[in-house]
């Protein structure tokens, strides 16, 4: 952006704030970060709160990752992270579907982690656009969000569980890797939700899925027992603040244990309806402890489940927070911080159902 | 006890389904729908997914709740007809030769094709025929029905409608960015 730019929208700031939308605070934070470079170094809360953060959230972050970590942290989330597609094998194969997007002058990037994942370096079209996407050649998808799917690792011919499906990323992902055979169950509870993922299925050509409007705390109706399931729970987002900015101010301490309470409850039934010996991947787009590890903690306090290793990089799950002593195993589940990987926050966990 | 909204399809049904393909589109594209089923989503119009017989099994056997969507949605039945729509377009296309090549990326946007946006088609059609549609790049854009036969192309002008866009309708690829679902 030149200065002309910055000048335009220090400007607009000034006098339309109220007019401003999302694009535009993403755009304003970065102004102030530059700003803010160019002048003293500020400590982590004053940062902070220049940011737009509530400051119980520079708190906690400290509390993580110390003073020094959480400023890369929060400045990290004034960037933008790279664009990035997901193949899908399901409509073309890789090597198609990236000689048709470079024809068009889309330059794309392997992913040494995964086949199926670019990075799109350079894109004269809008990416959600091209007739390519249209085909369900590709999906727009965050790389940190391949990882759960992965990790739960879906074969053909099993019964899967995906109980907060929408908008269906990482189901149409799951199909991909069962390579269509097998079943997916994929629950959502909004009718909304329901319109948007029953259309990138559709989009993706995933065949395997059926898809049922409702409650996942309500599974055990089905009379089922999944071979595995996948638990992608509803959450306070603080791990993509990068994508969404306004969630520095739109979650209180209060919301956050609100979603802990749901998250335990999603996971206690997910895990009464998933077979002995099966595997459950949990997973937020949350950095908060309650949602990720002190939800795990709860868990393994109850059921009778062990967390298995996920082989991930990222940093391990904490096991102090505030004047709490967790599990110790729960380093075994993994924190994906934005600046750390480049991508979007994420917490992982695996449980595998012991033998009752 | 209410009728459930998503339900296998009755063998009417299927009989209308599988004749309306065969007659718009060859014998070939049958063999597509061997290993799955047909459901009907009933509402405004009945939708058509097609869905594999492992996955029809299983949602069969919960009957006590009843799915939002399975499969994939083929087309829809509305007034005793069965209309091809995007996903069924893409399943059949590579089983039949009724396909008309276009120039123009306008179908995307729920526009008609003009006889001047027509490369070529690999069949003869007639008025009304259910006509899948590709771009040059060889990449589905939809699927629609002749609004005149192939025989009076040649005496019409370029600015003759062929076929007609539909914003409303799941007829082209577009309809994912138009929010349709």
């Amino acid at each position: 952006m030149n200065l002309n730019s910055l000048v335009i929208l220090a400007i607009l700031r000034n006098y339309s704030n109220r007019l401003l939308l999302y694009f535009d605070l993403k755009l304003l934070s970065k102004i102030k970060l530059i700003e803010l470079s160019l002048q003293k170094e500020y400590d982590v809360f004053e940062l902070g709160s220049k940011l737009g953060y509530l400051p119980y959230m520079i708190d906690r972050f400290i509390e993580m990752l110390g003073e020094s970590e959480t400023k890369e942290l929060i400045k990290f989330n004034e960037t933008t992270l790279p664009q990035s597609i997901r193949l899908n094998s399901l409509r073309n194969s890789f090597e198609n579907s990236e000689r048709l997007l470079k024809r068009k002058g889309i330059q794309l990037e392997k992913n040494t982690e995964f086949p199926e994942s670019r990075a799109i370096t350079k894109s004269p079209h809008p990416i959600g656009a091209t007739p390519e996407y249209l085909n369900g050649f590709y999906m727009l998808q965050g790389k940190n969000s391949l990882y759960p799917p992965r990790i739960l690792d879906p074969q053909e011919g099993e019964l899967i569980g995906d109980f907060a499906a929408a908008p269906g990323g990482k189901t149409t992902h799951l199909a991909q890797l069962m390579n269509n055979k097998g079943v997916i169950i994929a629950l959502e509870i909004s009718a909304n939700r329901c319109r948007s993922l029953k259309s990138n299925l559709s989009r993706m050509g995933v065949e395997n899925t059926a898809v049922f409007q409702m409650d996942a705390r309500n599974a055990k109706d089905f009379d089922l027992q999944f071979d595995k399931i996948l638990l992608d729970v509803p959450c306070s987002g603080s791990g993509i603040i990068i994508t969404d900015p306004t969630r520095k101010k739109s979650k209180s301490l209060k919301d956050i244990l609100h979603y802990h309470d749901y998250q335990v409850s999603l996971l206690t039934t997910a895990l009464n309806v998933l077979k002995t010996n099966g595997e459950l991947v949990y997973c937020t787009c949350s950095l908060e402890p309650e949602e990720n590890e002190l939800v795990i903690s709860d868990i393994l306090k109850k059921a009778d489940v062990k967390l298995s290793e996920i082989g991930v990089k990222g940093k391990p799950g904490i096991t102090k927070f505030l004047d709490m002593d967790l599990e110790k195993n729960l380093t075994k589940t993994r924190r994906l911080y934005p600046h750390e990987t480049n991508g979007e926050g994420f917490f992982i966990a695996k449980l595998v159902k012991n033998d009752e | 006890m209410n009728k459930p909204t998503f339900r296998i399809r009755t063998k009417e049904e299927n009989k209308l389904i599988m004749e309306t393909l065969e007659a718009d589109f060859g014998t070939n594209v049958l063999v597509v729908f061997k290993e799955y089923d047909f459901w009907i989503k009933e509402g405004k119009v009945k939708e058509v997914f097609t869905v594999p017989k492992k996955s029809s099994d299983l949602i069969t056997k919960i009957s006590i709740l009843e799915p939002y969507s399975a499969g994939i949605p083929i087309g829809s039945i509305s007034s005793n007809s069965f209309h091809l729509e995007i996903e069924g377009a893409n399943i059949i296309s590579n089983y039949t030769s009724k396909k008309i090549i276009v120039k123009t990326v306008q179908f995307l946007y729920g526009k008609p094709i003009f006889k001047e946006n027509i490369t070529k088609y690999e069949e003869n059609f007639d008025k009304n025929d259910q006509i899948i549609v590709i771009g040059e790049n060889k990449l589905l854009y939809g699927v629609g029905r002749a609004e005149i036969s192939s025989r009076e192309l040649s005496s019409l002008k370029e600015n003759t409608i062929v076929i007609k866009g539909s914003r409303k309708k799941p007829l082209d690829v577009g309809w994912y960015l138009r929010g349709g679902s």
